[in-house]
Formats: structure tokens, sequence, C-alpha cells
């Protein structure tokens, strides 16, 4: 036995309570401590507003990827990430092609995976509604609305500016197509007329690519029209025309004396495509449209054999991405007209140029708004 | 046996409790700010959308032309900003959460003549009263040195001796 009767090993009760009321006071501050978050809590666990946010920021501030070749005249396996910026430095300004694209208009696109692996990059089950609403048009993919009251969303609205594609317009009976008359003789009945675009003059540094032709973007689109005026029944020559040549058209009665009936019509042989002086290959028929006075041409570019009359208006659209082009590309769309004797006056290589006679026109940008849900 | 040895015990543990429990109260009372959890979401839509609406106004339509709010500022044509603005703000879309019924005031700062910086209520689409959860959003506009010009005589302390880009600011909220 020792002094202290053996209660060395157990604990003194004014230990004990001032250990109690240090656990007390410990207890109570750790409850205090979720009170400091209670402003900043929400009513659920996933910030949707955060992730409508980025993804409207893609689709409104990035061009996408891959860029070159652009995503838009990919397929749907090769694509990376949508955008819809006509490029990084113009953020708000869309591409047309990419809406189309991205909207499902030229390309089958699935949702939901196709859209989440490719915009919303997260493993999470998102569900999305985006919607595109121009002035008397709005359409969108996903997945209608849920109702507000019940669960919610998130979401963002962006106002942004839509390029539309440029095209060119000839005019033939204007002043600028005077010069490029046949110079053939009766022997040489095809006439080549090209069209020519030096894409170091479209894609120029000083211009932003909001105005600028993109030929990677945009479809290569020329409307040609009133043929009535270079068809060889109008001019008021000899008959020396028909068979030795000349600028000049045959009349009616040179016509008559020669025996023959003045046309009424040219044949549109064939539309062939030059890149820097190569032949290209034959597009498919998928890869343009070809409509003469609305009506479509399925036949094959090689062999049309379209009549085009006084008052037909020919338009030829070449989609994009069907060739490779770029900055250096010089591209020339060669109309072969082939009548025997020839019933066309027109040949020789016309340049479409930024404010060369008005051809190439660039409509101006259009509003929108682009509208991104997320739940 | 009794002694004074555990009164040490009782008072550490006392202390320690009101030390940590006035530590707390002292942090909660001093750094808490009491907002709704989404406040900040909103702000940052309509501060995003407002500065979305001048971005496009100041983003020319075609090639070489004047942007509509460079001109629209310059000719201090309110009338068609407002048309333009109201509508970029307030186009009804999927949306169901108030975003059409946006309102805002815009104010244009520019330098006088004796070379003091001073603001004209530009535009509005409802007087503004001081409402706490209006955003602010501006844009640089230039508008060189003949202008703004709206022919009442409004800006005829304008500093027309050198060129100028004058500041917009503009308030939005929700009501």
């Amino acid at each position: 036995m020792n002094g202290n009767n053996g209660e060395e090993g157990q604990l003194s009760i004014d230990f004990l309570i001032g250990f109690t009321i240090f656990m007390l006071g410990l207890i109570m501050v750790a409850n205090m401590i979720p009170g400091l978050m209670v402003g900043l809590r929400r009513t659920t666990a996933i910030d949707y507003d955060a992730v409508a946010y980025r993804t409207g920021a893609i689709l409104v501030e990035d061009p996408g990827w891959p860029l070159n070749p652009m995503w838009a005249t990919l397929n749907n396996y090769s694509i990376q990430r949508f955008g819809l910026a006509i490029d990084r430095e113009t953020p708000n300004v869309l591409s047309r092609l990419k809406i189309n694209k991205f909207f499902g208009k030229d390309i089958v696109l699935v949702y939901p995976d196709d859209y989440r692996s490719r915009l919303v990059f997260s493993d999470y089950p998102y569900h999305l509604n985006i919607t595109m609403t121009e002035p008397g048009n709005s359409y969108s993919v996903g997945e209608p609305l849920p109702d507000l009251n019940l669960s919610g969303y998130g979401y963002i609205r962006r106002v942004v500016r839509i390029k539309e594609y440029p095209y060119a317009e000839l005019n033939l009976n204007e002043s600028y197509m005077s010069n490029y008359c046949v110079n053939s003789t009766a022997a040489n009945a095809t006439q080549n007329f090209t069209i020519r675009m030096d894409f170091s003059k479209f894609l120029v540094k000083n211009l932003s690519p909001a105005y600028q032709f993109n030929p990677q973007l945009e479809p290569i689109n020329i409307t040609i029209y009133n043929f009535g005026s270079k068809l060889n029944n109008t001019g008021n020559d000899t008959m020396g025309w028909l068979f030795n040549g000349s600028c000049h058209a045959a009349s009616p009665e040179d016509w008559e004396n020669a025996n023959l009936t003045p046309p009424d019509n040219a044949t549109l042989k064939s539309i062939s495509f030059w890149k820097n002086g190569a032949g290209l290959p034959v597009p498919n028929v998928s890869q343009y449209n070809l409509t003469v006075s609305g009506i479509k041409n399925t036949n094959p570019l090689s062999n049309l054999n379209q009549t085009l009359r006084h008052n037909d208006t020919l338009s030829f659209i070449l989609y994009s991405g069907v060739f490779p082009l770029d900055e250096s590309t010089i591209m020339d769309v060669v109309f072969t007209f082939q009548d025997t004797p020839p019933r066309t006056l027109i040949n020789g290589t016309y340049e479409i140029d930024y404010n060369k006679d008005g051809v190439l026109k660039m409509p101006d940008l259009r509003e929108g708004w682009l509208e991104v849900a997320v739940w | 046996m009794v002694n004074s040895e555990g009164q040490f015990y009782t008072m550490e543990g006392i202390a320690a409790a009101v030390l940590m429990v006035i530590t707390a109260s002292l942090v909660m009372s001093t750094t808490s700010i009491y907002t709704s959890g989404d406040t900040h979401i909103q702000d940052m839509q309509l501060e995003l959308l407002g500065n979305d609406a001048l971005k496009v106004m100041d983003t020319p339509k075609a090639a070489g032309a004047n942007s509509t709010l460079e001109e629209l500022v310059r000719d201090w044509n309110n009338t068609e900003f407002n048309n333009e603005f109201n509508l970029s703000i307030n186009e009804k879309g999927i949306n169901e959460r108030g975003f059409g019924n946006l309102y805002y005031t815009s104010n244009v700062f520019y330098i006088n003549k004796t070379g003091v910086v001073r603001d004209k209520l530009f535009s509005y689409s409802r007087t503004y009263f001081g409402n706490p959860n209006a955003v602010r959003v501006t844009r640089w506009v230039f508008v060189g040195s003949n202008a703004p010009i709206d022919g009442i005589g409004q800006f005829s302390d304008f500093n027309r001796t050198r060129n100028q880009t004058v500041l917009l600011e503009v308030l939005i909220w929700r009501e």
C-alpha cells in the first residue's frame, strides 16, 4: 500500500468536468461551421447554370476542332469539339455552315451521344436543349424543356451575329461582260467560260474573318443569267462570223442565209474544276447543286447537256469541303458550252474579287440568339 | 482526499471552450455575407447578355462599314438604340425565367471643353431609381471630333478640338 490509497489510476472528478466543458465547447463550434456556408449553398448538387454558361461559351466563342480541315466539313466521327464561331478572333460571329451542321441540317448527328461527347465533355448524363433563334426562324437540338417549377434547369442566352454565305452573280448583259466574247470558228464549237477565284485575294490579313469569303467554310455559289444577251443570234454582223470567227453575233438573217435556224438556246456541256492549273476530280451529285431557272439537273457534271434559253438563270453551288482549298489556291470553275455551230458568244476568264463589278455579294451579318438549357 | 489540483483542469476547460465559442462567433459575424445562392449567377447572366448585346451592335454588318453602335451614339439616335438594344436583351426564346422583362438605362461619358469628364443620359427603357440588382456593362465608342451632334444642343460642351472615344455605360436590371 502506498500513501495514495491506490487511487492513482483514476481521473479526478475535476478533470472530468473540465474536459467535458471543453468538449461541449468544441461541439458547439463544430455545429456553427456549416452555418458559414448557408449563404452559398445551392438547392441542388450540380451547378447547371455553370454548365450552361460553359456550353454557351464554347459554342459562341470557339471555332471548334479540328480547324483545318474545318470540323463542319468532316463526318461525325472526325469531329472533336463543336464551336460555331467563324474564328477565335471574332467571338459572337457565327458561321452559317457550322450552324447548319450543328443543328443537323446537313449531316446526321445523334442526340445525345454526339453532343455530350463533343460539347459538354462530361460523363454525367446532362440533358440539353440548344436553340437558335433568328428573325422569323427558330430551330433546336436536344430535348423539350422540363417544367421550370418542378426541376428547373441551367440557362444562358447569347446574342450573336450570323455570317451568311457569299455568292457570285454574273449578269451577262452588263458592260463588264462585254469583252468576254467568243473568238472561234464554226469548226471550234467548244467554248469555255472560266470563273477564277484566287483565294489569296479573299483571305487577306487586313480583313476580319467575319467579312471574308472563306472557301473552307462557305460553298462556291455562282449564278449566271441573261444568256439571251450572249446568244449567237442577236448581232448585226455579216455572215462572216459563222465561218471565220469574230467577236460579233450573227443576226437571224445570217443564219437564214446559211440555211440554218437561229438558236434560241445554248447547251452547257459540262462544268469542271481546276486547282492551280491542275484538273480536279468530278464531284459526285451529292456534292453540288445545279439548277436552271429552279429546275435541278442531276446529270453528271462531265456530261450535263443542259439547255440554256434566253431568260434562264443558272445557279451552281459547290458545297464546302469537296476540295481541299486554302489561301494559296487558285480555283477555276470552267463552264463549257458546246454547239455546232456555236450558239453562245462567251469565253475567257473572269476573276472574281471583292468590290469588282459588284459580282461577289457579301450579305450583311444577321442577328440571332443562341440559348442553352442544361438539366 | 480533497485538494486544489483538480481546479486547474476545470478552469482550463472553461477557458478553452469560451475561447473557441468567441472565436467562432467573431468569424461568423465578420465574414458572412448573406446572399441567396443563385444571385451571382443571375448577375453573370445579365452581364453576359448586356455585353453580348453591345458587342454585336458594335460589330459592323459589312466590311468597311461603321458599327451600328458607333452610328447611333455619334448621331445621338437614342430612339433607334432603344429599339435595337431592347430587342437584343428582351428577345423571347425558349426562356421562362423572366428574361423578357429586362430594363436598362444608359449614359455616355465624354470630355467637355474644359477637359472635365461629364456624362449625359443617352437612352433608357425605364427610369433608374437605384435598383440594387442592376448590373453595369460598358463599351468604348469612337465618335471622332465632330460628334455627337443631336441638333438640339445637348452636346454644346463637347470638346470638338480632338477625336474622342466616349464610354457608353448601360445599367440593366430585372423587374
